[in-house]
Order: structure tokens, then sequence, then C-alpha cells
């Protein structure tokens, strides 16, 4: 039994420790820390209208 | 037993259908047929070796789970991440967004121009279709233009000039060419312009112009896809190059020499043809198409009646044939022909017949690739018919390899001063690449004007990023039809159209004052084109031109060219010349990629070759006796040796293919391009520099090497094992069929009836009038954002298509009977699919359609496994993680993006339905009949899909629901599809010994 639980606490603990390095390791870290400012993303498409074109139906 | 049911065996299967298969396994029953027939997914679909590998458990991925939903709740109030919806601050006027703007334009296509509309949304093309306003089109067009909405959105598209490779400008890019340009006036020195043929007169005048500006420019027109035969066997039938339109309309009897009419680039040609054999009631009028060819084409599965010959003995046929229609007087036709050939007395009697009754009704077509003496053979038997179902143009010569070659040699001699290069890629197209490439570097200036950089380019110091045609105006010819094309599109990137950046030329050495294109285009056609005399002003008429897209001409009609005998003997003679043994290569534009130009579309890739149902690449095909003979099978590598050239090449075994002959797809083996990198073999230098028909190869050298390639093939899997699909019949099988009718089985069900208060939506797809062509699944793709997911995913069978198109052959190996079937989802009304689904993610609407809530479904793939049809996708891995910007603006908004862990298919494009009927509602009135058009419905050519109001009776499609030749797909399981069937109807004039055998 005592080592039941024992097994079962350990466990929670290793979750607790290992989660972060799995899945949430960015989180961990902004949580306690400063990140850089993150780099500006790539300029988007401009997407214009075509000049002096005539549609059939809109 | 239940009461209700007619169990009549004899009704369950119609009389008179072989059996059909679907691949040489299937024919012979193999051990791993049968196991694949019972497998749901083909073997290696849902391996997970597409996640990383981890010795974690399920139970503890979700134990570490637990944790890091506690962390993450900590940094939920997180600002990051967010980012800005900027509207606009002045909205462009013709943009209302959730509404579609259309726009009509043109897709060019070397001696081609494909009038479009194109389908707008927020601004960007997201759609093709062709223009209805087109008298010949009718609203079709061909499948790379409904394609090419994909290579506007092309990541690897060229952003900005660059001179010897480092970022520039238009203005640096034109100064240095300008420069080049008047030295070499100066010196005298030849420049070369190097571009695709055009059918615009608009650019020919500007390049006439060019050409007064810089006397010493040598243009050249190259189309690698047309081969240099044909025009020798024009201007030796004709005295010039033609251009040759058939005109099938008029035709009863069709005979082609390897001429692949119904492959897709001719839909005026489809609808002629396919009119004809749309039969609901037996007649005497069908029209018969004899092939004659070497290696399938799409045409060949088409046939009523397909002889499989060696290419190379087609010519000696044809003036065989000539013979018998009694021309030829001076020439001498070998004894032997044409049982040398494997022709049957009756076979030869039958085609002979045919033609002299046909008389002037009769047709006779030679493909492209086929040797010059074919060509003049075909134009022999054209003139001995005085057929009037073709036109013959005269048009302007192509340049050919010889010529190519001739300037290789020139500039290899550091004759030429500057070379440009539009819209061609010879250093992937020319055969002896490395020599081509040796010579140009020795150009002083190279010049590329084009889309994506690619072999030549490379080569360039200066690299200009050309316009999409979607971004571009221009004109182009048809016969008395002259098309325009308009941006629907302000340019993506720092680009500009071809003829802008030689007008600028121009400008730069004082030939010219035109601002742009745009005003030369108009004040050519304010010229030439505007009637004399008309009442309207210039701005209303070319309003109106570019409305409609096009101007119908009103001139006096050009006289066809003659034919001419003088070249008839010599023609004849090298007709009847014996060939090198060994085998006989056929090198013929690839059905999607054509000449390499659309190699980096993942769509086309994707697109399964309409016969071999090959994706990803080009498998050398030979027949079934000769891959026997070597020990070879579907993709095992053999070593092939042509034209000095030696390639280690995959097989794919074809039936139907005449013995000793080969045939391989050009256009793929690039070396650029993110999509079309490495995929396939380039087969550009196995054509035979310095002979006449370089496309044709003799004394070919085959032999088996060690290696194995496993081929993306399609066909092989969603399998309907053993049941009655696919019905074809003869013309005099459904005459009987016809008489003694044909009981329809009616089943007792134990659910309740459904009613459908408004519509009832339903289907008809007439396999006499399908082709093959595929047109159908690539405008589904582009309609319904089905993703690309690539070779390796392919040969799992997680092939994303809605649309498949089946191809079955009947009878023997050496030459098969083919019908096409499109397959998709059947909408039954007795889902077998509905009734699985554990979180009732699929349903039935109240106007018939089965229905799919993406968000709802939980991935467990039961409907799919239900599915009888096989007409199911499951989206196995995120297919569209992959997109590189800005490739997901070729999105339709109006239909979702499906992501991993959800299954999808086919949905009647209920977008399409959903936006008519709130049209109706808003106009106060009922939906009118052919007014919802899925996009399948649309793109065919031959009108073979049809779609509407099953509730309607006065419908198109109730009324063909009716046909005698009407039957559902697999109807004896219950399901009540919402599409029937029409059989497919051939017209042979020989019926074979198993034609009217009962169903084995």
């Amino acid at each position: 039994m005592e080592s039941k639980n024992r097994r079962e606490i350990l466990g929670s603990v290793a979750a607790l420790l290992a989660a972060p390095l799995v899945l949430g390791k960015e989180a961990v870290v902004d949580t306690f820390f400063k990140t850089k400012a993150e780099a500006e993303p790539e300029p988007r498409l401009a997407i214009t209208p075509p000049a002096h074109s005539v549609k059939r139906r809109g | 037993m239940d009461k209700h049911i007619h169990h009549d065996p004899n009704d369950l299967l119609p009389i008179g259908t072989p059996r059909h298969w679907r691949s040489l396994d299937e024919r012979a029953e193999t051990p791993e047929a049968r196991q694949a027939a019972h497998d749901e997914f083909k073997p290696g679909a849902m391996d997970p070796e597409d996640r990383p590998s981890t010795n974690l458990s399920r139970r503890t991925f979700l134990t570490l789970v637990g944790a890091t939903t506690a962390l993450a709740a900590t940094v939920a109030c997180d600002k990051k991440g967010r980012s800005t919806v900027v509207p606009y601050t002045k909205r462009p006027q013709e943009i209302v967004p959730g509404v579609a703007n259309h726009y009509a334009s043109t897709f060019p296509e070397g001696r081609r121009a494909y009038s479009v509309l194109v389908k707008t949304r927020e601004g960007r093309p997201i759609h093709i279709t062709g223009n209805d306003e087109h008298p010949r089109l009718k609203g079709k067009t061909s499948p790379r233009a409904l394609s090419d909405v994909l290579r506007l959105y092309d990541p690897d598209r060229l952003r900005l000039p660059k001179i010897s490779g480092r970022p520039s400008s238009w203005v640096e890019a034109e100064q240095t060419l300008v420069a080049a340009l008047a030295a070499a006036k100066r010196e005298a020195k030849p420049v070369l312009l190097l571009t695709g043929a055009t059918t615009s007169p608009t650019r020919r005048a500007l390049l006439k112009e060019l050409q007064g500006a810089v006397p010493t420019l040598r243009h050249l027109a190259w189309e690698p896809s047309l081969g240099d035969a044909a025009q020798e066997g024009a201007l030796a039938a004709y005295g010039t190059a033609v251009d040759i339109r058939p005109r099938l309309e008029k035709a009863k009897v069709i005979l082609s020499l390897g001429a692949d009419f119904l492959n897709g680039d001719d839909p005026e040609a489809i609808a002629a043809f396919t009119a004809k054999r749309r039969l609901s009631e037996p007649v005497a009028t069908m029209n018969r198409l004899w092939v004659l060819e070497g290696a399938m084409s799409l045409t060949g599965t088409n046939a009523d009646q397909r002889v499989p010959v060696r290419s190379s003995r087609l010519a000696a046929l044809a003036f065989a044939l000539a013979k018998e229609l009694g021309g030829t007087a001076n020439v001498t036709v070998p004894a032997g022909l044409p049982a040398s050939e494997g022709i049957s007395t009756e076979t030869w009697t039958s085609l002979v017949h045919d033609l002299k009754a046909a008389g002037r009704e009769a047709v006779v077509l030679c493909g492209d690739a086929m040797p010059a003496e074919a060509h003049v053979a075909a134009a022999l038997l054209n003139n001995l018919l005085g057929s009037q179902a073709l036109d013959i143009r005269a048009t302007e010569s192509l340049a050919t390899l010889k010529d190519l070659e001739a300037v290789r040699q020139d500039m290899a001699a550091g004759k030429y001063a500057a070379a440009l290069l539009w819209d061609v890629n010879p250093a992937y197209a020319f055969p002896k690449a490395a020599d081509w490439k040796d010579a140009f570097g020795k150009v002083p200036t190279r010049a590329w004007i084009g889309l994506i950089e690619d072999e030549s380019a490379a080569q360039c110091t200066l690299v200009l990023p050309e316009h999409h045609w979607l971004e571009a105006w221009g004109d182009y010819l048809d016969d008395s039809v002259l098309t325009l094309q308009q941006p629907t599109i302000g340019a993506l990137y720092t680009s500009k159209q071809g003829e802008d950046f030689l007008l600028t030329l121009l400008k730069g050495l004082g030939a010219t004052k035109a601002p742009d294109y745009h005003a030369y285009l108009q004040a050519r056609w304010q010229k030439e084109v505007q009637p004399a005399g008309s009442f309207a002003s210039f701005d209303r008429f070319f309003q109106s031109a570019l409305h409609d897209g096009l101007v119908r001409l009103e001139g006096k009609a050009t006289t066809a060219p003659t034919f001419k005998s003088t070249a008839l003997a010599d023609m004849a003679a090298r007709a009847f010349a014996s060939q090198p043994s060994g085998f006989e290569l056929l090198l013929r534009p690839g059905t999607q990629v054509l000449d390499g130009r659309y190699a980096n579309s993942s769509w086309l890739q994707e697109l399964p070759d309409p016969i071999t149902k090959a994706t990803w690449g080009n498998p050398l095909s030979l027949s079934v006796a000769d891959a026997q003979a070597l020990g070879v099978k579907d993709g095992d590598m053999v070593e092939l040796e042509a034209a000095g050239t030696k390639l280690r090449h995959p097989v794919i075994l074809q039936p139907g293919q005449a013995k000793g002959t080969l045939a391989l797809a050009l256009g793929y083996g690039r070396k650029t391009g993110g999509v079309a990198r490495g995929v396939g073999f380039n087969a550009f230098p196995l054509l035979a520099l310095g002979t006449s028909d370089p496309n044709l190869q003799f004394g070919t050298k085959l032999s088996k090497a060690r290696g194995h390639m496993d081929l993306p093939v399609t066909q092989s899997h969603h399998r309907m094992e053993g049941r009655d699909l696919v019905r074809s019949f003869s013309l005099a099988e459904f005459t009987k069929e016809a008489e003694h009718g044909h009981a329809h089985i009616e089943h007792a069900t134990l659910y309740p009836e459904q009613s459908f208060p408004d519509h009832k939506w339903g289907m008809v797809i007439d396999l006499s009038a399908c082709i093959g062509c595929s047109a159908c699944s690539l405008a589904c793709q582009s309609e319904n954002n089905i993703p690309s997911v690539g070779p390796d995913q392919i040969t799992k069978g997680r092939e994303m298509h809605w649309m498949r198109i089946d191809r079955y052959y009947e009878g023997e190996i050496e030459n098969p009977k083919v019908v096409h079937q499109p397959m998709l989802c059947q909408h039954c009304d007795a889902a077998p699919c509905e009734n699985v689904c554990p979180v009732n993610a699929t349903n039935h609407s109240p106007d018939g359609l089965n229905q799919m809530a993406y968000n709802r479904c939980v991935g467990t793939r039961y409907c799919a496994n239900n599915c009888p049809y096989k007409v199911r996708r499951f989206n196995f891995l995120e297919f569209t993680a992959d997109k590189i910007e800005p490739a997901s603006l070729v999105y339709n908004p109006e239909v979702t993006v499906r992501p991993r862990g959800v299954m999808e298919k086919c949905t009647f494009c209920v977008q399409r339905i959903q936006d008519v009927k709130i049209r109706a509602k808003g106009d106060n009135r009922p939906i009118k009949d052919g007014e919802v058009q899925p996009a399948c419905a649309a793109a065919c050519p031959s009108h073979a899909i049809v779609f509407g109001d099953l509730k309607d009776p006065n419908s198109e499609v109730s009324k063909l629901a009716k046909s005698k030749r009407g039957y559902k797909v697999l109807e004896e399981v219950g399901a009540r599809p919402a599409i029937t069937y029409l059989a497919d109807l051939k017209n042979p004039a020989i019926v074979s010994a198993h034609e009217g055998a009962t169903h084995e």
C-alpha cells in the first residue's frame, strides 16, 4: 500500500517536472522569465484589385 | 425471405456484360489482389511512422498532459500571439466581402488560347471555368487551364529582378539590356529572342516593332510539346505549316492515327464527338471512332474499334488505305500489308468499308508525335475522302530542334551578342542540354523572363519575374474569335508582363511611345479591331469586349491550304522503309505537365494519369508480353538506351500497348521548383536530334536493371471487387436491351420513407460521354480545397480526391476495351455510412444530401469502412500544414479547410447549392433547372455529368434518370444512391466473341 502511494506520488511529481519539457517548455520559461520580443513576422502579401479590368458579374 | 423483394437473378446482373478488371493483378486474381479486396485501407495507410518515434504510451502521455494544463493556466493571460486586424482605409469599389466577382480572361498555352471565367473572392482568383460566351467552347476549358490558378500563388515564383544573382531593380535590368541591344545594333551582331508560340496579334505586332528596332534580332518561337514531325509533314503536304482543327459534329467516322484529340486539350472536339454518343434510344447514327496507335492514349480508350500498331507503321498503313480508296497512283504498296502488321482481313475490310461509306463525313487525324510521312498520308486520305469534318488553316512555322541546334552552334562560335529567353527552357528541354548550356554561356548578355526560376534562368545574368497570365493583359486570335486577357488581381510581386518589358526596351531604343502594354493593346484595338463606322465610343466597345471576354470578328474567310502531291512518292518510300530492330520508343508530352512547364503544380502532379493511374512521375510503359519476356513487373527498374543516352527507369505494364513499343512522358525530372524537383525522369535527352521525327526512336535497347520503385498509383485501391459496377454495351446489345426492357428491383426497407419537401438533388453520369479526362476531378479539387498529399501518401492509399475516375478494362490483355467511370459520393438515401457514425457527424439533409459535420467527426473511420463505393477520404495527417505561403490564398472561403482526423467526401458542392438558393429567394423565384452546377458538372467538356432536382419531373436530370441505359451502381445493396449512371455505349465495327455472353 505504502509503495503504491509512493509510486503514485513519484509519478505525479515526475509528470509535473517532465510535462513542461514535453509540451509546455515555453510556458514555464515565459511564466518566470522575460523572453526576447518575437521577430517581426514577414509582411503579408498585398492583394490589390486589378486596374482597368471589367468584371462579368459580381 | 421478405415477400416484397423480387428476386430475379437475371435482373441483378445485366445481360452481355463481360467481367471488367482494373489491374493485371485483379485479372489474374493473385493472392495479393484477393487480400487487397478485403482491406478497407491499403496496408500502411494507418502506419504511425509519420509521428515522431517514441516509447511513450498513451497513458503516460495523458499523465504528462495533466500537469501541463495546470501550468498553461498560469500563462493564459499572456498577451503574446495577438495579431492586428486592419480594416480598409479606402475600400476597393468592386470588392464586397462575401460576394464573388467573375472576370473573363484567356489562358494561353502555345498555339491554343482558352477563353475562361475567373472567380475571385476578396480580390483574389480562386477558381477558373470556361467562358460561356465563347461560341465554340461554350463554357468548357482544358484541365490545365482549370489548375493554373494554383500557379499564381506558387511560393517559388520569382519576386524581384536579379542581376548576377543579387536582387536588383527593373530600371537597372532594363538599362543593362538596352545597352546590350544598342551595342549589338551598332556592331550588327545577332541577338537571340527565344519565346514560346503565340496566337496574339498584338504581341506579334510588338515583336515586329522590336525586329524593326533591332534589325539583327533573330526571333524563334519554339514549342517542345508539339514536336517537329507534324510541321515537316504539313510543309510537305500543304507547302505551309498548318493548324488542323477537327469539326467532329460533321463526322460519322473518325480515324485516329495516334492522334489524342480526346485528351482534354480540345473541349470543342470532345463536345462534338460525345454529342453523338449520348443516346437515349438506340439509333443507327452513332459515330464510330477507329484508333490505330502503338501506345494506349485517352482517345484510344474511347475507341469503338482500336488496333494496336507500332507508331512507325501507321504511315505505311495509311498509304495502303489510300490505295484502297483509289488514290496513290504513283505509290507502290508493298505486298503483305496490312497482315504483316497483325491486322486481320476482317478488321481491314471493315475499316475500308467505313471510310468509303462515310465519304465526306469521315476524317483522318494524325498525332503530333507521329512521323512526318504519317501526317502526309493523313492529309492524302482527307483529300481523297473530301472530308468536311476538319478546318485547315495556314499558320506560322515554329522553330524545330534543327533550328535550335543551328543557333547553338552559332552561340558556341561566339556570334550572338545577347540572348533573351521568354517562357522557354532550353537548358531542360533541348536534347543535348549540356552542349546548349556550354554554348549559351558564351553569349555576353543573357536575360530570362518567366514565372519560376528554371534550369535556363540559372545560366542567365538577368533573371526577371514575369506576371502570371491572371495579372496580365493580352489578346489571342482563334479562327474568327478574338479573346481578351485582363488582369483579375493586381500584381503580387515586383513583376512585369513580358510585353511590358519589351516595350521598355523599345522605349530605351527610342522606337515607341506607348506607356505600357495596356495602352498599346487599346491603341491597336482602336485602330484594327473596332468595327469601322461603329456608333459606340471605343471605351464602350472595349469595356463590352472585356465584359464578354471576346469579340467575334467578321471578315473574309481565309482560303484553306490545298493538298500537294509533289512529295508523296518520297514520303511513301519513307513510310515503307524498314526500321532497325529493337524497341520503338515514343516520347510524348505529359498529359498533366505537358513539356514540364506545369511540373511545379502539385494538383497536376497528383492527378492520376487517365490510363495508368500513376501519379508523381513518368514510368516507362511497355506491353504485357514484352514485360513478361523481360521478366519485369510494375515498378521494376530497367535500363533504357536511346539516342546515345542511357536512363534507369521504372516500368509500368500497359494492357493494349503494341508489342515492341515503349512510351514515355516528357516534362518530368525537373531540377528546379519545390514541387517539381526530382519528380520523375527527364526524357528530353532521349529525343533524336538531327532526325525528322525526334519523338519516335528506333532501335531502342531495353534491359532489366537492379532495383524496384513503388509507383504511386491510385487504381489499385478503393476496389469494389466482383460486383457489377460499370456497364458497357455495343449498339447492337443496347438495341436488344431496349426492345426487351429491363425490370428494376424493388427493395423493401425497414426505414420510413424519407420526404424531401423542397428539392431532392441528384445526378446522372453518362459513361458513354465520359472520356476520362479528369477535368471534373481537378475542378473539384480547386473548388473544395482538397489538399495534395504527395507520392509517399499516395502509395499508402491516402489520396484525397473526392471525385475519382475508375478505369476498367474489358476483354483480352493485348487489346482490351476501356470504360471510364467517375466515382464520387452517391448521396444515398439509405446511406450505410450514416447509421454507423457514433457521433452523428454524417447525416442526411432535407434536400437529399449526405452531409458531413467536420467538427463533430472524431475519426473512427467506421463510415469509410461501411461505404460500399469507397468514396470517403480521411485526413490521416494535417495535409494542409505543409503549405508555404502564399499558397493558402487559393482556398475557396466558402468551403471549410479540413484538419487532421476528419473524414471528408463529395458534398455535391453544397456551397453552390446554397448560393443559388439564396439568390433565388432574394429574387423571389424558383430555382431554374441547370442553375446549380457543381464544379464537376461545370467542368466536364462532354456534358457527361448532369445535376439537378429529381423532384422536378421536367428537369434534365429527372428525364435522363429514366433513360433505358440508366442503372445505379450496387443497386442490390439497397443504399438508394442519388446518382444514376448511363451505361457506356460502343459502336464497334466488329462484334467480338464475348460480346453478348452472359456474366461469368
